[in-house]
């Protein structure tokens, strides 16, 4: 019966494992590059469901860590000459720093003070960003192709950051499902219901909070650093992207909020529907009207996302569906 | 004395909720606390389990001082507390509930072992049957008990009980006494905020009576029902009541 | 530096009161329905336009196009809160922001298809003038002006109308307002309408001085948002206090640092504010 109670996570695992391997088989860059995008935002939907679908949340300013940690890993890599596998654990360690800060600050606010914050939070680093000139200021900074030599070149460096995507993406789905079903998650779930009733049952909740937002944050800082090296640039408007940030409410929103593989169907779905919208000659202008009248129907009518709506409809579906 | 609270005041701004009350309760009593609406017992509470901050005096849970700490250090030394309005943690289940309740607790359990705890408490105040429910979906006097039943899978040494027994009807009120003193029996220490009198008078050992803020009297049921200072402040003098009544 | 810094110092003044404009708008929604209004951008940017049309279309002088597109706002915000906001009133927040957002999206989605991201410029003028030793422009002057007019407005709507008791006694109680008899829906519709409606004739008076885009809705809702939490969520004279306070710091920063540090300030004074003083300087009224 136990591998039928992680049914969830196999689930999950199987539909990221399985998109990774398209492009080893058909051995095609260009469905390397769809699928590269799509487990972006798989990774970086299902870090931020740990702290809006987990303990509650809302965050609309998420993607600061993935600019930050595409800022800390470029430089890394570009100006110090660091190895990537260094440059990424230090852009997670960087965005996991910030959270820390953050948590101990910012997530004493509720609701929509919270959610105003997140937003501060990322304005100012990106207007940050924009005045530091050892980080390129306003033009940002481009790295030469050389840098990939290392790898083997451009080809070949292109192909290593992919599998280094697969592997943070499958991490994140996995610390995802651990943490649900850890103390630690129920201890995030109670805090997402009622925080005050938490703290009378003796939950420390400025210290699971904190612990959450970290957890959030080092994946993207992670896919930040790699997502930037594959660029072979960064500038603040394309790393502190508001608009993404909210693209990810949405994804969570579209699959079901603090399930594990909502924001992972979300994040599929969202992508899929983005790509066909841009390639259509009749809906490429709109593409941002239909992406804000899919999310006006979900939150009007489907609330809890796809998941979150099936596994209310049967209670098999209800285990199964984690 | 498992609890000692002297001369403790709460105030808020101009208004002071608690003016200078002290009391001592033993180990295993039952302590009812009395009082019109208004009179401080809810705000009392929330200075004993460190929901508001306490002003001035001092609150001593079984030798160490408390006042001052946060509630959820508070509730780790093993003093539950269950609410006047239920709150219960809608979207997770009935045993969820409860789990959370045994993990966070005094004995701070692993996840299995708080399960084994949940079941238990959950047989226990008669809610093993619901388990698998969203708690949200239960009826009042459920939610009542799973509260108590929260409350409770965190082995406390004190559980502070606020209108246990409000919104419930005269059967689900015996029931619920009946689970008190079960859970007296098993050595926790009670004190109940209530108005349903019969209940209080029946199930305290000692009571005590606040007003405005200040205790105004404290003794065994039959002293304080008699006591003519709290007849006039809450509980009402029937005699004077039928003569008023003649002459309308 | 000081010669510089009294001119732009009174500038900052001037266009600082159309901000709190803007975000009087912004916070009178909060203070209603505890909804934040992510589609206030739009508006702004809708007044924008509205004015441009206007003026370039029919020749209409700019400050009187302002109070075509205040009804425009108007009927905009009611329409907004009829088909994305009344079925989440009482949700959770994340619902009424996202709902506003997706508004937002298809707003700016449609813009951006038919008004492209073109910068367009409303070349009104009306000379300059001189108070004591400093120099302004006449819009400046008149859109302060009229700003302030507004929001004069605003205050005898709310304080002598009966519809703006009913406005203030469910941005009090919701609940305690319809037992006495107050249709909270019509009220909340109306509120929405009268933010997006401040919003809107901020969005033309801004139009009269500086250069826009179908995007500049975006930074001006940013500002917004700044000047709502130094201000109080949900305090109107915080947001006008607020925004005067904001274009001062605008004013000040560019005579002491470079012009790019001005976001900075902004944002880093913005969550400064929420973890000293989150209920604002004025004291919100949630």
């Amino acid at each position: 019966m136990r591998w039928w109670s992680r049914f969830g996570l196999w689930l999950s695992l199987a539909i990221v494992v399985g998109a990774a391997l398209l492009p080893a088989i058909s051995g095609s860059a260009s469905t390397r590059e769809a699928v590269f995008t799509v487990l972006v935002s798989v990774a970086l939907a299902s870090s931020l469901n740990m702290l809006l679908g987990y303990a509650g949340y809302v965050s609309f300013g998420h993607i600061v860590f993935f600019g930050l940690g595409g800022y800390i890993g470029f430089y890394a890599v570009s100006v110090l000459g660091w190895h990537l596998s260094a440059a990424v654990l230090a852009g997670a360690a960087a965005s996991g720093l910030l959270a820390l800060l953050l948590g101990m600050s910012i997530l004493r606010l509720r609701g929509s003070y919270f959610a105003l914050a997140t937003i501060g939070i990322n304005e100012a680093m990106k207007a940050l960003a924009t005045n530091l000139k050892a980080f390129g200021g306003s033009t940002g900074m481009e790295m030469h192709l050389r840098a990939y030599q290392p790898y083997g070149g451009a080809a070949r460096a292109l192909w290593i950051t992919y599998w280094a995507l697969c592997g943070v993406t499958v991490l994140a789905v996995v610390a995802s499902f651990l943490v649900k079903r850890s103390r630690f998650g129920l201890a995030l779930l109670t805090i997402r219901e009622d925080e005050d009733a938490a703290a009378v049952l003796g939950v420390d909740a400025t210290r699971a909070k904190t612990l959450a937002y970290v957890l959030s944050a080092v994946f993207p800082g992670a896919v930040g650093a790699l997502y930037f090296f594959k660029s072979a640039s960064i500038e603040p408007g394309g790393a502190f992207r508001l608009h993404f940030s909210i693209e990810l409410l949405v994804m969570i929103m579209l699959g079901g909020q603090g399930t594990l593989l909502g924001p992972i169907l979300g994040a599929v779905a969202y992508q899929k529907l983005r790509s066909a919208l841009l390639t259509s000659a009749a809906f490429r202008d709109v593409q941002l009207v239909v992406a804000g009248v899919l999310l006006l129907a979900i939150v009007l009518f489907v609330p809890a996302g796809a998941v979150g709506w099936l596994r209310s409809r049967s209670r098999t579906l209800h285990r199964a569906l984690e | 004395m498992i609890l000692d609270v002297d001369q403790m005041t709460m105030r808020f701004g101009g208004l002071t909720a608690v003016k200078k009350v002290s009391f001592g309760l033993r180990e295993g009593e039952i302590l009812g606390l009395i009082g019109p609406n208004g009179a401080g017992k809810t705000t009392l509470f929330n200075g004993i389990n460190g929901v508001y901050p306490v002003t001035s005096g001092s609150v001593t849970f079984r030798g160490g001082a408390i006042h001052g700490l946060p509630t959820w250090q508070i509730a780790r030394l093993g003093l539950a507390r269950t609410h006047q309005i239920v709150r219960p943690l809608a979207e997770l289940t009935v045993r969820e509930n409860v789990v959370a309740g045994a993990c966070f607790g005094r004995e701070r359990l692993g996840l299995r072992d708080a399960a084994r705890v949940a079941d238990e408490v959950l047989e226990r105040v008669e809610l093993a049957s619901k388990a698998d429910l969203p708690a949200g979906k239960l009826n009042l006097a459920q939610k009542k008990r799973l509260e108590l039943a929260r409350a409770l899978a965190s082995r406390p040494y004190l559980l502070l009980l606020d209108e246990v027994l409000a919104g419930l009807n005269p059967s689900e009120v015996s029931t619920m006494l009946e689970t008190l003193r079960e859970v007296r029996s098993r050595g926790v220490t009670l004190i109940l905020i209530e108005h349903i009198m019969h209940a209080v008078m029946s199930l305290s050992d000692r009571v005590l009576v606040l007003h405005c803020g200040e205790r105004i009297a404290e003794g065994t049921p039959e002293q304080v029902t008699r006591d003519p200072r709290v007849v006039e402040a809450y509980l009402g003098d029937p005699a004077s009541i039928g003569r008023a009544a003649g002459e309308a | 530096m000081i010669a510089r810094l009294l001119p732009s110092l009174v500038d900052g003044v001037l266009i600082g009161v159309i901000y709190g404009l803007a975000a009087m708008g912004l916070t009178l929604i909060f203070g209603v329905m505890n909804v934040i209004n992510l589609s206030h951008g739009s508006m702004i940017a809708m007044g924008m336009f509205g004015v441009y049309a206007l003026f370039t279309g029919a020749g209409l002088n700019p400050f009187v196009g302002v109070a075509a597109v205040a009804a425009l706002g108007l009927v905009a915000g009611v329409l907004v809160y009829a088909v994305a906001v009344h079925r989440v009133r009482n949700a959770p927040h994340l619902s009424g922001l996202l709902a506003t957002f997706a508004v937002n999206m298809i707003l700016m989605g449609l813009g951006t298809r038919f008004l492209s991201t073109n910068f367009r410029n409303v070349d009104f003028s009306l000379g300059s003038f001189a108070l004591g030793p400093v120099t302004v422009t006449g819009t400046r002057l008149a859109a302060c002006g009229c700003a302030a007019l507004v929001t004069g407005l605003l205050y005898g709507f709310l304080y002598r109308t009966r519809a703006g008791k009913e406005i203030r006694a469910v941005a009090n109680d919701r609940a305690a307002a319809e037992l006495v008899g107050i249709r909270s829906t019509r009220v909340l519709a109306l509120s929405f309408g009268l933010g997006t409606s401040l919003a809107a004739v901020a969005g033309g008076l801004i139009a009269t001085l500086f250069p826009f885009t179908v995007l500049s809705g975006g930074t001006y809702e940013l500002k917004s948002f700044v000047i709502v939490v130094l201000g109080g969520l949900g305090n109107p004279l915080g947001a006008l206090i607020g925004g005067v306070l904001l274009g001062l710091v605008e004013g000040a920063v560019p005579i002491f640092l470079e012009a790019s540090w001005v976001p900075v300030i902004e944002f880093a004074l913005f969550v400064l504010v929420l973890l000293v003083r989150p209920q604002g300087l004025l004291g919100a009224r949630r």
